[in-house]
């Protein structure tokens, strides 16, 4: 069991629409996760604990993920085939055994 | 939790306004919530404050950006609100710019509003749909759109 941390500036908005795309991605990938939204305010000390970020491509000078916690970044955060490509290349990347584990 | 067609008429619906730029843009989608009563005044605020702090992730697709403040920032009641633009502006996201399609939503806790924000992402990310929207002139065509989407839906579901 994965744990994601997807991040936006109020954990409201663009992190529940990453959430939206990454369910149907990771159960096709077959990857089970329990995935938390959080803002961008709260990131840096839930970071800490997740396996995985997701976040907008423009909440980088925000938000500066942990060196060592592979993170996700997407730029058109409602299309599909974006969210699963990326995802697909950084769980095969960091987290292979986890891909149809389920 | 009510729909999007539920949330979406006459009063939070404002189509083919022009606009100096994406400051006004965003007050004009946070106007239409105060209009139906959704949020305080100052929730118009909030909604400019938190593009001017965490810059303009909010645009979330090419051409779309969805302007929200906090709960506890002066929202009354989950709700959407839809500004199209006859020019479209920059919010400084190089990816995603110009916009001329925002959903400014309020919501009173952090998934009140998540039915909504999911019609809106299935609408938005259909491409034909979402040249529609940009297009439309009318009210009735996004609310046919909406009508459209529903029955979609219904068809996928076992109700």
């Amino acid at each position: 069991m994965l744990k994601i941390l997807a991040i936006c500036g109020n954990g409201m908005g663009s992190a529940l629409v990453l959430r939206m795309g990454l369910e149907p991605a990771l159960a096709d990938l077959g990857v089970q996760a329990n995935i938390t939204c959080t803002s961008a305010g709260q990131a840096g000390s839930m970071a800490q604990f997740a396996d995985l970020i997701i976040l907008p491509t423009n909440l980088l000078p925000v938000v500066d993920p942990p060196d060592d916690i592979p993170s996700v970044v997407v730029t058109n955060l409602i299309n599909r085939e974006e969210v699963y490509e990326r995802v697909e290349a950084v769980l095969k990347e960091h987290y292979p055994e986890e891909l149809g584990s389920v | 939790m009510r729909t999007l067609r539920e949330m979406l008429n006459e009063t939070t619906i404002l189509l083919q306004t022009s606009v100096r730029d994406w400051r006004q843009a965003v007050r004009l989608g946070g106007k239409l919530l105060v209009n139906a009563g959704a949020a305080k005044p100052e929730y118009i605020d909030a909604m400019v404050r938190c593009v001017e702090e965490l810059g303009p992730y909010i645009v979330i697709a090419p051409g779309l950006a969805i302007p929200h403040a906090r709960p506890e920032e002066g929202a009354l009641k989950t709700c959407f609100s839809l500004v199209t633009l006859k020019t479209p502006v920059e919010f400084g996201n190089p990816d995603n710019d110009p916009v001329n399609v925002l959903f400014s939503f309020s919501a009173t806790d952090k998934n009140a509003h998540i039915e909504a924000l999911r019609q809106m992402c299935t609408l938005c990310s259909d491409e034909e749909t979402f040249r529609k929207i940009q297009e439309a002139e009318q009210m009735e065509e996004i609310l046919d759109l909406l009508e459209e989407s529903k029955v979609s839906n219904r068809g996928r579901s076992t109700e």
